[in-house]
């Protein structure tokens, strides 16, 4: 318990951040119950190749894949977890090749960069290039932009 | 396909649409435990601004009644030539105000562009369709501004 | 007739061991604590409900509509009261796919374990019985108390194999402490066929 208040209090802070540095990686396992809940529970879309493997096989996929939103909802999480509670994600662009299926042991690896670093009035801003690679390849390639706090 | 047709859509945009749900401490927190596992408590009071679009997706039942706002009717045409599998490829998220609790969320969608002719893409042949949604809470505020990039494709063709 | 003789085998193989009613005879009236439910009741919860099951009943859903009505505001679907006490998602994977109960503490979850230990790992519900005391509303805060209301004494020979049955009785209130449902709900935990066989051997 301890350890989840830790957690949750850690702040990146914008000082401390430089161009060129890696945020640690994080994965998440890829399977039926991510994908169909992602699409239905969490994101509301109810477009059958999310949650029917009939009807994806039919259209020419071999199984259920993950709907964008997931997709971007786990890469913006990832940003947030890094940076905690008060920093702001502030933009976000991906865009997606290969999908996200269930296949046995699929993960999907999150990685981001610091590619920039700058002010913007009173806003301390970081722009990160995103990645999220399964096991067929990359998924998710693109940009952020958070808001960082700052020691003062 | 009537691409007269297509192209006369590009650069409209719909009325303003309403979210059929207002934000909701139970849909912030299906997201939140989602994305962000297990916690003894969520942050329910401040919508994760990813999750947006998921107040514009048509509902399971009633079905819609045919839409006829531009970019529902560029979707449709599409479908009508086979072009029937719709499939989210890019997304760009502005994120200009905080969604909170209770917002009543509108939105409306612009058509930007269309392909002029069928493209070669990884995920197989189509059409892709870039669209611009506004969204507003019920003070009016613009609260984010987002491109969703759909590719509408004949078939799933994936390269091994 | 000597087909019919052929069909069912005699009883030939070591006794069935079978459960000992002493063993899960403390358990029974014995509840849970109040637990507090992973969501408050929403509009939304309630909206993607009636979408599931095509009910376009204007109390769940037509403000202005349910105002005037004896209920004076939208309700929740009665039916829907349990969804509430379900596990939330990390729960339901922990109990499902890693095989680790939550709330272990928690006598119908005590005898559930007990039972499974004695072989009777099948589980199947045979009949659920929910009676409604009070409507449920956005904004309300649904805790539920699980009780073990009855173990029965001795083995039954069903269809799925020799099992138990138990009732399970859920006892549902609101944040007033107004109880708004009460629930029965019976369970078959059974053996498997594979360890009872002989039984349907022929």
């Amino acid at each position: 318990m301890a350890k989840k208040v830790a957690k949750e209090t850690k702040n990146v802070y914008w000082e401390d951040v430089k161009v060129g540095q890696d945020l640690p990686e994080k994965s998440r396992v890829i399977d039926t119950t991510l994908i169909v809940a992602g699409a239905i529970w969490a994101s509301h879309d109810f477009m059958p190749v999310h949650h029917s493997r009939d009807f994806a096989q039919s259209k020419g996929a071999p199984d259920i894949f993950m709907n964008i939103l997931t997709s971007n909802g786990l890469m913006a999480t990832y940003l947030e977890q890094w940076a905690g509670t008060e920093a702001e994600l502030r933009k976000i662009n991906i865009g997606l090749q290969v999908p996200n299926f269930p296949t046995p042991g699929n993960k999907m690896a999150m990685n981001a960069r610091i590619t920039k670093k700058y002010k913007d009035g009173k806003d301390h801003l970081i722009e990160l290039a995103i990645s999220g690679d399964n096991s067929m390849g990359p998924h998710v390639v693109g940009t952020a932009v958070m808001a960082l706090p700052t020691k003062g | 396909m009537n691409s007269s047709q297509v192209k006369g859509l590009v650069g409209k945009e719909s009325s303003v649409m309403r979210a059929l749900d207002v934000v909701s401490t139970s849909d912030i927190r299906h997201w939140r435990e989602l994305m962000e596992g297990k916690k003894d408590s969520w942050n329910t009071k401040e919508t994760p601004a990813p999750m947006l679009l998921a107040w514009t997706m048509d509902p399971l039942w009633p079905k819609r009644v045919e839409g006829t706002e531009p970019h529902q009717q560029i979707l449709k045409l599409l479908e009508d030539s086979g072009y029937d599998l719709p499939l989210g490829i890019g997304l760009d998220q502005e994120y200009l105000k905080p969604v909170r609790l209770g917002d009543n969320l509108s939105y409306k969608v612009k058509v930007v562009s269309v392909s002029s002719a069928e493209e070669k893409m990884e995920m197989g042949k189509g059409y892709k369709v870039v669209l611009n949604y506004t969204f507003s809470n019920q003070k009016g505020e613009e609260v984010s501004r987002q491109t969703y990039t759909i590719l509408a494709l004949q078939k799933m063709a994936l390269k091994q | 007739m000597g087909k019919e003789n052929d069909r069912v085998k005699p009883f030939s193989g070591p006794p069935e061991k079978t459960l000992d009613y002493s063993k899960v005879a403390h358990l029974v009236g014995k509840s849970s604590p109040y637990h507090d439910p992973h969501d408050i009741i929403t509009q939304s919860d309630i909206r993607h409900w009636c979408e599931v099951m095509q009910d376009p009943n204007p109390f769940y859903a037509d403000e202005e509509f349910a105002k005037k009505s004896r209920y004076k505001g939208i309700i929740a679907p009665p039916a829907m009261v349990q969804t509430w006490s379900l596990d939330d998602l990390h729960y339901a994977l922990q109990r499902f796919v890693e095989g680790k109960t939550p709330f272990m503490e928690d006598p119908h979850n005590q005898l559930t374990g007990i039972l499974d230990e004695e072989g009777y790992t099948g589980v199947v519900a045979t009949a659920q019985e929910q009676t409604y005391l009070k409507p449920i509303r956005p904004g309300d805060i649904i805790r539920t108390k699980i009780t073990v209301g009855y173990v029965a004494k001795y083995d039954s020979f069903t269809r799925q194999g020799v099992g138990r049955y138990v009732d399970i009785l859920y006892t549902f209130v609101n944040q007033k402490d107004e109880e708004v449902c009460k629930e029965t709900f019976r369970i078959l935990k059974y053996k498997p066929p594979a360890t009872t066989r002989h039984l349907y051997e022929g």
